[in-house]
């Protein structure tokens, strides 16, 4: 323990998190975003009118299996969807303004400024040829008027705030010198430089083994509550879900299948394909007791069935489901599922 | 000093009393090559001394964190990894003894299952190739009984009779880790090394898989060493589950066993590490500090000592035992009896459950 | 691969073979497909490429033209009273003689299309030759260090390194002097091509079989135990052909263009022997008086070496394993 108290030595004002809102309090609000991707056999719907808000200072997750979505969600919030995906549709209301519309220069004054974004591979996010110093301070000299000995020294201040260890000496080290552990504390520190409003984590934890998990989620916490940053957890993993978010939602097939707060989903889940995914995680001291399967498999994005998405695989299906899509539909308790069940 | 496993006697559900496997001072290390000679100038000891027992039926779950050694631990029981020293006995036939004719022959007992199902696939075979190869190879010469043969695995793991014909890349993660499944039972195997078999698969086809080899090992009478990082599924599917640390067992019980009294500090930090999926349970979560030392140059005596939360003199200067502490029990800590209490204490006083500031580890 | 897979990492993966997430599955057919081997596969996938297919068009028409040139050509270039020396020296282009004509003569009066029919003989001859043994010894090489690795590795390597740094030019004037008598014959130049081109390929079999070596195919093949000869021809060979293939056609191309350069530059083939580049060269002492002998071999040496490219994309693609059949 060499630095007792706050690690967050570098505390910035809340307040400036907070300043930019939408009018109802929401620092992101998506209304009815569309993605898509053209290929060879057809345009993949990838994201399909989805909605999502959330609030400064909170958490909302995004849980679902590989193409459901959710990555090209938060890359469509950061408007990095090349071709050939577009955004076909809706808004993405952030500090009052639609990202959708801005040009690409104003969007790269946000990018990593207001919203940054750490991803999955803390080794391919690095340039290996760069010293992980020299990279945090260039994206700090890319968005402040700071000398190069300023920016240094808030790198330096950066590195000891996510848990970096002799933070002068590290600061010189190569992508390559350092474990994935450190690695992604340096991209939490590069996304953290410029105290952005919103943080997009991408399976921030998803190569790292559980012990350094817990350290990496904890850090997030921990600058979650001094900086006041929202952040847009997204992940397969419902136990980090559980730990980290206020909200939560759940994707299937490009659209949410289900929203709420994260107790009510977890512990009651409404939707038949949450129930499902819940009931198929082994749970640590609970044995002899057979997984719950779903069957069958994500039906290609090529080729959605008919009605409810999810139908084919649904052990409540009815009549309906294959004939028409569920509208998502608020229950009581605030929670909304996309089913007909309800 | 180093006891085994030998003589534990509760018996598991469809596990006997019968050892078919053992492993006795299993070290495997890897040479580290430099300069222009390509002289070893150092080892990576990623097995390190490692025994352990499995019965004839039962699932033996192996985790730890990567670069523990569990993978290479597997990769060498089957050969496929080169032993630097120690013993291998299958069925009272040392392995590692064999002539490369008896080791082909030993091959059909012992398979194994790998963690991807996109390279452990040949892109170019059709599937029907994959899965009999093993059969041709050991002497099912005609066409027609192989693909009957492997017409009947595709069934059983689930898959259709008619993809014998397609090639891999036409299936999802889901049916390759089937096919991959149907490849290591084709030659009737008593035993099976599943590789983190479910790790880079979706949740909700992980439970399909973890069934099927449930049933698998009903049917056939399998005995599985199924190693994997995640502590939840590896509990789910074992009777005993085995934790390594950089080479080292730290840690022997039943699952059950293991779950309830995690005797070693680091089994204690691996349980709570585990986000829980209800939003309920929230128990203190114990940190470890700092990384994994590098393998190269583990640290001195007890090898967890540089994140262990309660380690003392005593571990920098002697390397712990892997005792008995408790029947069928095996722990190596030199506070294995205290080990409860202590970290309960650190807890409480937060000094073990915060991120940071993270002590210097030797990679530091 | 349909777009579903969105994980930013899965751009990054320059593998053939993806190592994480699930693909959006496509859910087989129930129906049988009759069983194609890979060839078969492959033609399918090369038919569908339009690019490769024309490459190749053209390739098998320059093959055919070089094969049967004493029957097409004009004239023997080889034969001194077959060409018009006196009446067709320095001869325009023109429509009326037919072929004859066509892209006009040289000084010597030989028309230039007979020099190009003969001259694709040479050129495609030392290119082709000399690409496919360098291949084929860059294959054994390469395929040997990279599956025993060791110092079978480490020597082999050391060796391919010499080769790479030998100066192509040197080599050659050297060979010329040493076994030639100072003539640079047709056999010379192919065993020059070869000794300077198969490291290139060595190299790069040994990257691929080391990879492939340690796939995990490899080793569930082990585990079941096949044989290293079986695993060699039926696991790693096949998997690592695809760049094999495009490297060799590759290599062709660049051959001809080096074939063509060390004539130019009057290193290569002497007087008589006749290729595209000594053509060029010809021109070239002339001061390029008369254009048309300057730029119809070069045409024809732009328009092959496009088509080989060609072929090589067509083939990369045709091999892909993961594209649509």
């Amino acid at each position: 323990m060499r630095q007792g108290g706050s690690p967050i030595s570098v505390s910035t004002d809340p307040r400036e998190a907070s300043a930019g809102r939408n009018a109802s309090g929401n620092l992101l609000e998506v209304t009815d975003l569309k993605t898509y991707f053209k290929t060879m056999d057809g345009v993949v719907k990838a994201v399909d009118g989805i909605d999502m808000a959330i609030a400064p200072g909170k958490t909302l997750g995004v849980v679902g299996e590989s193409g459901c979505g959710k990555s090209v969600t938060s890359l469509s919030i950061m408007r990095l969807v090349d071709l050939p995906g577009w955004i076909a549709g809706g808004q993405i209301k952030f500090d009052g303004k639609d990202l959708v519309k801005l040009s690409e220069e104003e969007m790269r004054h946000i990018r990593g400024n207001k919203i940054s974004m750490i991803f999955q591979e803390p080794m391919t996010s690095l340039n290996p040829v760069f010293t992980v110093g020299n990279q945090v301070g260039e994206a700090i000299r890319v968005h402040r008027k700071v000398s190069k000995s300023e920016a240094e020294a808030r790198v330096v201040d950066l590195f000891r705030m996510v848990g970096i260890p002799s933070p002068e000496r590290r600061v010189k080290d190569y992508p390559h010198n350092m474990s994935g552990g450190m690695r992604q504390r340096v991209m939490i520190a590069m996304a953290l430089a410029l105290q952005p409003s919103l943080l997009i984590a991408d399976e921030p934890t998803t190569a790292l083994d559980v012990t350094i998990q817990a350290q990496i989620l904890e850090l997030i916490k921990d600058l979650r509550t001094k900086v006041n940053t929202a952040v847009l957890l997204i992940t397969h993993d419902i136990g980090v879900v559980a730990e980290m978010a206020d909200e939560v939602i759940v994707m299937y097939t490009g659209k949410v299948v289900e929203q709420g707060d994260v107790m009510s989903v977890l512990r009651n889940p409404k939707h038949p394909y949450t129930v499902g995914l819940l009931s198929s995680i082994p749970s640590l001291g609970v044995k002899n007791q057979r997984l719950n399967v779903i069957p069958g498999t994500v039906p290609s994005p090529l080729n959605l069935p008919k009605g409810c998405t999810f139908a084919p695989r649904c052990p409540h299906v009815m009549g309906i489901c294959h004939e028409q899509e569920p509208p998502l539909k608020t229950l009581e308790g605030g929670v909304k599922a996309k089913c007909w069940l309800y | 000093m180093q006891q085994t496993a030998e003589r534990q006697t509760t018996p598991q559900d469809g596990a006997s009393n019968e050892v078919l496997l053992s492993v006795r001072e299993l070290r495997t290390y890897f040479p580290i090559l430099g300069g222009v000679l390509r002289r070893k100038v150092g080892e990576v000891k990623a097995v390190d001394g490692v025994s352990f027992d499995i019965k004839r039926g039962e699932t033996f779950g192996l985790v730890g964190e990567s670069g523990c050694g569990k993978t290479t631990t597997g990769r060498t029981i089957l050969r496929l990894q080169k032993a630097t020293s120690g013993e291998i006995e299958f069925e009272g036939q040392n392995v590692l003894g064999l002539n490369p004719s008896q080791m082909k022959a030993r091959r059909r007992d012992m398979q194994i299952i790998f963690q991807d199902p996109y390279s452990s696939l040949n892109p170019r075979m059709p599937v029907g190739d994959i899965i009999g190869e093993g059969l041709r190879v050991h002497g099912m010469r005609d066409r027609r009984e192989r693909e009957k043969t492997v017409q009947y695995f595709l069934s059983v793991v689930g898959l259709r009779k008619e993809y014998v014909r397609r090639y891999p890349h036409e299936f999802s993660g889901g049916q390759r880790q089937r096919i991959g499944v149907a490849r290591a039972l084709a030659l009737r195997p008593k035993f099976i090394v599943c590789d983190e078999p479910v790790s880079a698969l979706d949740v909700s086809v992980q439970s399909q898989v973890l069934n099927l080899l449930e049933d698998l090992q009903k049917e056939f009478g399998l005995t599985y060493l199924f190693i994997a990082h995640d502590l939840s599924v590896v509990e789910y599917l074992s009777d005993r589950v085995a934790v390594m640390y950089l080479g080292k067992m730290a840690e022997l019980a039943t699952g059950d066993d293991l779950y309830a009294n995690p005797l070693h500090p680091y089994t204690k930090a691996l349980l709570s590490a585990i986000p829980n999926p209800d939003p309920l349970v929230r128990s203190k979560r114990i940190v470890l500090q700092g990384d994994v030392p590098s393998p190269i140059n583990p640290p001195s005596g007890c090898r967890f000592r540089t994140r262990c939360p309660i380690a003392y003199e005593r571990c920098a200067a002697e390397e712990p035992a892997f005792r008995e502490v408790r029947p069928a029990h095996f722990v190596a800590c030199h506070r294995a009896e205290e080990s409860t209490v202590l970290m309960a204490a650190k807890v409480a006083s937060g000094e073990a459950s915060t991120a940071m500031p993270v002590a210097a580890g030797p990679d530091a | 691969m349909a777009i579903g897979e969105s994980d930013p990492q899965s751009r990054a993966v320059l593998s053939p073979f993806r190592t994480t997430g699930l693909s959006p599955n496509r859910e087989a057919d129930p129906i049988a497909t009759r069983q194609l081997t890979q060839l078969q596969l492959a033609w399918i996938r090369l038919r569908r490429h339009r690019l490769g297919m024309i490459g190749l068009g053209v390739m098998i028409f320059l093959v055919l033209m070089a094969i049967f040139a004493p029957l097409i050509a004009p004239e023997n270039i080889y034969d001194p009273n077959s060409n018009d020396i006196f009446g067709a020296a320095d001869k325009a282009p023109t429509l009326h003689d037919g072929l004859r004509y066509l892209f006009g003569a040289d000084n010597l009066g030989r028309s230039v299309t007979s020099l190009i029919i003969w001259g694709a003989r040479y050129t495609l001859l030392i290119s082709f030759t000399a690409t496919i043994t360098s291949t084929l010894i860059g294959v054994v090489v390469g395929g040997v260090a990279g599956f025993y690795g060791g110092w079978v590795d480490s020597l082999l390597m050391r060796v391919v390194d010499v080769f790479l740094t030998l100066p192509a030019l040197s080599v050659l004037l050297v060979a010329a002097a040493v076994f030639g008598h100072g003539n640079t014959t047709v056999l010379l130049v192919i065993i020059v091509f070869t000794v300077l081109g198969w490291a290139y390929i060595a190299r790069l079999v040994r990257g691929s079989f080391l990879s492939l070596r340690s796939m995990e195919f490899t080793e569930a093949a082990r585990s079941v135990g096949v044989s290293n000869a079986r695993i060699i021809f039926r696991h790693i060979l096949p998997n690592a052909l695809r760049p094999v293939l495009v490297a060799t056609t590759l290599g062709i191309a660049g051959n001809i263009s080096f074939e063509a350069a060390i004539d130019f530059l009057g290193f290569g083939l002497q007087y008589p022997d006749t290729s595209w580049g000594t053509a060029l060269a010809f021109a070239s002492q002339e001061q390029f008086r008369v254009w048309w002998v300057t730029v119809w071999p070069g045409v024809f040496l732009t328009i092959t070496i496009v088509a080989i490219n060609f072929v090589g994309d067509g083939l990369s693609d045709a091999l892909d394993v993961r594209s649509k059949n």
